[in-house]
C-alpha cells in the first residue's frame, strides 16, 4: 500500500453498529454518536473527512506495515543501517509514514532488549503498528513497564536472561519508539514475505520476541 | 502513573476492547473537533480518571472543552443521544467537504518532523539533573524522574514546549536522556529485579546541568 492509495469503498458509519444487527448500544457509543452528530450539524467537522482519518487509523495503519519494515532490515543490511540512522526516510521508501511516525528504531540483539511504553496517555508508531492494544494503554501496564519491566515482560511469557542488558523507552515527546526484534534462528532462508509473517506487534513494542511457529 | 502501585498484573490477552469501531471514530472526532488533547485528558479529576476507560476519558474531554467553547451544547447533545436511543436505524447526519478531506488527507499521511536544533544547552554525553518542580497541571515531565540524574543519549531535534504554561509557543531541544534504574527505584535485584536502563525525551528547561 502506497501513501497515496485511496479506498473507495464507503467506510462511512460502519463503526457504529448496523441497523440489522440490533444490538443494544452502550450509553458511551450513543455519547460518542451524539457528539458527532452535533458537531456535524453545526459544521465543526464534516463526514467524509471523520470517515477518511478513522479509516486510516484502523486499515490503512498497522502491525502489516512494521513486520514488512522488520522482514526488509533483516534482508538488507544497507536497508536496516538506515533505518537505524533514520527510521523515518527508511520507513518511507516504502511507502510508510504519517501522523504519529516520527519514528525512532531501536534494535534488539542477543545481548539488549528494547521495550516501549508511554506512561503519561497512550504514544505509538500510529503508521507502523495501527492503534494499540488495550493493555499498552492500561494503568497496570503504564505504571510498571518502567518501574519492574522484567516482572511485565514474564507476564507476556518472556524471560530474559539477567546478562541482558534491559532499555525501557519512555515516549515522553514527538519521537515514537519502534523495535527491530532479533531475528531468531533458523531463518536463514526464508524469503521477506515469509519472515514478515513471523513478526508479531509484541515483538515490535519489545514485549515480545520473534519465534518460529 | 510511571511507577505507581497498585494495578495488579497486565491483562496482556486484552488486545481489542470489542468496540473498537466506535472508540477508534469517537477520538477523530474529538480530535478534529479541537476536543481533545493530552492536556485536556489531565484536566479530568483523579478520581474520574482511574474510574473511566480510555475512551470514556476522551469522551468526557471532548464532551466538555466543545461545550465550553461553543462549538455544541449540551441540550443538544442531550437531543441527538434521546433520538440515537429511541431510534436503532438512526445514524448522525453525513456531510461532505472537499477542501477539508483535502487537508486532512495530508495531515494524517504526513510524517511530522522536529525541528533542528539550534544552540543547544547540553551535548551527548552530559550529565543532567531533572529540575524538581511543580508544574500546572500538564507537562511531559514525569515525576518519577524528577531530581534524578542521567546522561544524555541522543538530541532528536526541537519542538514546542507542551506545558499549559508554555503561552508563547516557545521551542525548546528535546534530549533523550538515559537513567540508571537503580536511581529511580534503588537496587531491586533481590526482588527479582536487576538493574536496567531507562530512556526518556525531556524538553530543555526540565533539565539543569548535573
Amino acid at each position: 500500500m502506497t501513501a497515496d492509495h485511496d479506498h473507495d469503498d464507503d467506510h462511512g458509519h460502519s463503526h457504529y453498529d448496523t441497523p440489522g444487527s440490533r444490538r443494544a448500544r452502550s450509553q458511551l457509543e450513543l455519547r460518542a454518536m451524539a457528539l458527532e452528530a452535533a458537531l456535524v450539524e453545526n459544521g465543526v467537522i464534516h463526514t467524509d473527512a471523520i470517515d477518511f482519518f478513522t479509516d486510516a487509523m484502523e486499515h490503512r495503519f498497522g502491525p502489516h506495515h512494521g513486520a514488512r519494515v522488520v522482514a526488509r532490515a533483516w534482508t538488507d543490511s544497507a536497508f536496516k543501517q538506515r533505518l537505524l540512522d533514520d527510521g523515518n526516510a527508511a520507513v518511507a521508501e516504502l511507502g510508510i509514514g504519517g501522523l504519529e511516525g516520527n519514528v525512532r528504531v531501536v534494535e534488539n540483539t542477543p545481548g539488549t532488549h528494547n521495550m516501549v511504553v508511554c506512561t503519561l496517555c497512550s504514544c505509538y508508531p500510529w503508521p507502523l503498528l495501527g492503534l494499540p492494544p488495550l493493555w499498552y494503554k492500561s494503568f497496570a501496564y503504564r505504571s510498571r513497564a518502567v518501574a519492574e519491566p522484567r516482572a511485565v515482560l514474564r507476564e507476556f511469557g518472556v524471560e530474559l536472561d539477567d546478562s541482558v542488558r534491559l532499555q525501557v523507552w519512555d515516549s515522553s515527546s514527538e519521537v515514537r519508539y519502534f523495535v527491530l526484534p532479533d531475528r531468531p534462528e533458523g531463518t536463514e532462508g526464508m524469503s521477506e514475505d515469509e519472515l514478515a509473517a513471523l513478526i508479531d506487534r509484541n515483538a515490535m513494542i519489545g514485549t515480545g520476541l520473534v519465534s518460529l511457529p | 502513573m510511571g511507577g505507581m502501585a497498585g494495578f495488579g498484573s497486565v491483562d496482556v490477552a486484552a488486545v481489542e476492547s470489542g468496540h473498537d469501531g466506535w472508540e477508534a471514530r469517537a477520538q477523530v472526532v474529538a480530535l478534529v473537533s479541537g476536543g481533545m488533547s493530552r492536556f485536556g485528558i489531565e484536566q479530568i479529576p483523579p478520581d474520574k480518571y482511574l474510574n473511566s476507560t480510555y475512551a470514556e476519558r476522551w469522551l468526557i474531554c471532548a464532551e466538555t472543552k466543545l461545550a465550553g467553547n461553543g462549538k455544541v451544547d449540551t441540550a443538544s447533545l442531550a437531543r441527538w443521544k434521546e433520538l440515537f436511543e429511541s431510534n436503532q436505524d438512526l445514524l448522525p447526519p453525513r456531510t461532505e467537504d472537499a477542501e477539508g478531506l483535502a487537508k486532512m488527507k495530508e495531515s494524517v499521511l504526513t510524517t511530522p518532523l522536529m525541528q533542528q536544533v539550534h544552540d543547544p544547552q547540553f551535548e551527548v554525553g552530559d550529565r543532567v539533573r531533572v529540575r524538581r518542580m511543580r508544574p500546572e497541571p500538564h507537562n511531559r515531565c514525569p515525576r518519577f524522574v524528577r531530581g534524578a540524574i542521567g546522561e544524555v543519549e541522543r538530541v532528536p531535534g526541537s519542538d514546542p514546549l507542551p506545558d499549559v504554561s508554555n503561552r508563547s509557543g516557545r521551542v525548546e531541544p528535546v534530549y533523550t536522556v538515559r537513567f540508571e534504574s537503580v536511581d529511580l527505584w534503588g537496587d531491586q535485584t533481590d526482588s527479582g529485579e536487576p538493574p536496567f536502563d531507562l530512556l526518556i525525551d525531556l524538553w530543555q528547561s526540565y533539565l539543569e546541568a548535573a
